[in-house]
């Protein structure tokens, strides 16, 4: 088994043994990329300059003795929404093309601490609005599973360089669903984390109240290990951030004995839309946990059906707020055709730098919180919001972890939905009310469709409730055997 | 509701996007749909919730420590699109 096959966890040992060096390690990780990137296309910026130097100095310290992190050497590629100090962050944008952010975020700090190769910046959905990863401004994602498909969105780049095997860990970033539903359709694991949990410091916002980082990789384990390195408290630079009861200790208490647990599956999730390929899918599994002693029963969780205008109005008028400070002025895109005037500085500089999508997340945004429509949607939304809130607690009041689809169908051919936004928005169904609800949840494979294309399910935990919602997915893992599937290119 | 064009155009004022050409008028065509499904919320009856204030959450303070991390220009000049004489360079905003 060449070593870009290998999980996270099967590196650090190796790496720990001085099996391998972290500079052949990253050397054979560029070596795929270069195999494989033309077809799938994950990156906007390769680093291998710097991550070789950041491969030497692990292997520096650990020659000289030095006891390391689990992540020390193993590389890690980056959505391209997280400032890297000194290194490209465009959200796959053209309004911030040139960027080159002054600070790191604070994951950043957090894996540099941990002694992680940062291989580059990856791919997704200009500022992470859309479901594709075919509203980059770069160049589209392909699914390393099928070139001529979409590898979905946001965050399709960071799942597609992990599937494709060009490195085995990576960060994104879920507001509606931007890191579990390109889990789903590229076969590996992603986690949205309970908000809160991750710092947001230095991810450029999108909807601040919704937006989480979290890990994809290609096991339950390797998800955990790069979660315990990313949570934590950051008082100094995000009020929203919390201590977590789990900070750095889920992978050691991973415990695949599901015994006893309560599994809700919400009907509303399984009805039509669904396609029958997924919703057999994701019941099978709901078979196996009953196998593996889980208590499997049906629930309800009947305000689906308002999650998406709740989620689109919430996000829209975050992002037009956040996305005001894009004016041409300080950073990023100028117009070239703004004469003498100021106004025509900001106006042509945004209407240039932004694309379609975020140019209509920005007139939704502003709509639903202008004068005369702020109570009927803004307002009503986060109400809204609320009771969505009440009706997985309450949901929580019975079962441990919630089963569901991902999204109604397998990965879809590239330009099959750019045509008609309203199509695009309604795969967001079964993910958007993790994020309006602020919950965790895990992603992982659970079969595949009838053209060997990976079909995913999702657990949802209470807050907090990593380490149950991992415990869960490592018992179906172990069961299933679905794990560091790699697509073959 | 049906939103008219003047409307649209309104709202991309308020947003500082240019409503005068390039892709403008699709985006006026697709905001009819996109309006049209969040209208949806419309339908649902919350009853006498009406307090939208997250209760679950708490003000957040730390200690306001002064810190110099960066220089102006090192913040500013790398990424400004016109840096003149240690400022952002601009079109003029006073007569």
């Amino acid at each position: 088994m060449a070593l870009y096959e290998k999980t996270a966890a099967e590196l650090s040992a190796m790496l720990a043994k001085k099996e391998v060096s972290a500079v052949e390690l990253a050397q054979d990780v560029f070596a795929r990329t270069k195999a494989v990137e033309d077809k799938v296309q994950g990156y906007v910026t390769l680093t291998e300059e710097s991550a070789l130097a950041q491969a030497a100095e692990i292997d520096k310290r650990r020659a000289a003795g030095e006891e390391l992190p689990a992540l020390a050497g193993i590389p890690v590629a980056i959505k391209d929404n997280i400032c890297t100090k000194g290194t490209l962050t465009t959200c796959a944008s053209k309004m911030l093309y040139n960027f080159k952010p002054p600070y790191n975020a604070t994951v950043m700090e957090k894996l540099a601490a941990q002694g992680v190769v940062v291989t580059g910046k990856a791919n997704m959905d200009e500022f992470a609005m859309g479901s594709s990863c075919e509203n980059s401004a770069a160049h589209p994602t392909h699914n390393p599973h099928d070139v001529n498909r979409v590898p979905g969105g946001s965050s399709g780049g960071s799942a597609a360089v992990v599937a494709a095997g060009e490195v085995p860990l990576s960060l994104g970033s879920d507001t509606g669903g931007s890191i579990r539903q390109p889990a789903a359709f590229c076969g590996v694991t992603g986690l949205k984390p309970t908000y809160g949990a991750v710092s947001r410091y230095g991810l450029i916002a999108f909807a601040s109240s919704l937006d989480q980082i979290g890990p994809f990789g290609r096991s339950i384990e390797d998800v955990a290990m790069l979660l315990d390195a990313i949570t934590g408290h950051d008082p100094m630079h995000d009020s929203t951030s919390v201590k977590t009861p789990f900070e750095g200790t889920v992978r050691a208490g991973l415990n695949a004995d599901i015994k006893g647990m309560k599994i809700g599956l919400p009907k509303e999730y399984f009805g039509a839309g669904i396609s029958d390929a997924v919703r057999e899918s994701v019941l099978a599994a709901a078979e196996t946990y009953k196998n593996l002693g889980a208590e499997v029963f049906e629930i309800s969780l009947p305000l689906v059906e308002y999650a998406l205008p709740v989620y689109y109005i919430l996000s829209s008028a975050e992002a037009s707020s956040n996305l005001a400070r894009f004016d041409g002025v300080k950073y990023g895109y100028r117009t070239p055709n703004a004469g003498d005037d100021v106004i025509a500085l900001y106006t042509k500089s945004r209407s240039e730098g932004f694309g379609a999508e975020v140019q209509r997340r920005i007139m939704l945004g502003t709509y639903v919180l202008s004068s005369g429509y702020y109570d009927a949607y803004y307002k009503k939304a986060r109400a809204a919001q609320r009771k969505i809130r009440e009706e997985f607690a309450n949901a929580f009041d019975k079962c441990d972890v919630i089963l569901t689809p991902v999204a109604p169908t397998t990965a879809y051919g590239i330009g099959a939905k750019t045509t008609n936004p309203l199509e695009m928005y309604a795969g967001d169904i079964c993910t958007v009310s993790v994020n309006i609800a602020g919950l965790p949840g895990l992603v992982q494979p659970c079969g595949f469709d009838g053209d060997k294309m990976p079909i995913g399910m999702q657990l949802i935990g209470p807050r907090f409730g990593e380490q149950t919602l991992l415990n869960a997915g490592l018992a179906f893992e172990q069961a299933s055997g679905l794990r560091n599937i790699i697509a073959a290119l | 509701m049906a939103i008219s064009r003047k409307e649209i155009e309104h709202i991309a004022s308020l947003a500082r996007l240019d409503s005068t050409g390039g892709i403008f008028d699709r985006l006026a065509e697709d905001m009819q749909g996109i309006v049209g499904m969040v209208d949806k919320l419309a339908e649902l009856d919350l009853g006498d919730i009406t307090d939208v204030i997250n209760t679950e959450r708490k003000n957040a303070f730390h200690e306001d420590v002064v810190v110099q991390e960066y220089t102006p220009d090192a913040l500013i000049e790398p990424n400004a699109p016109d840096f003149q004489a240690g400022g952002v360079a601009v079109p003029r905003v006073v007569e």
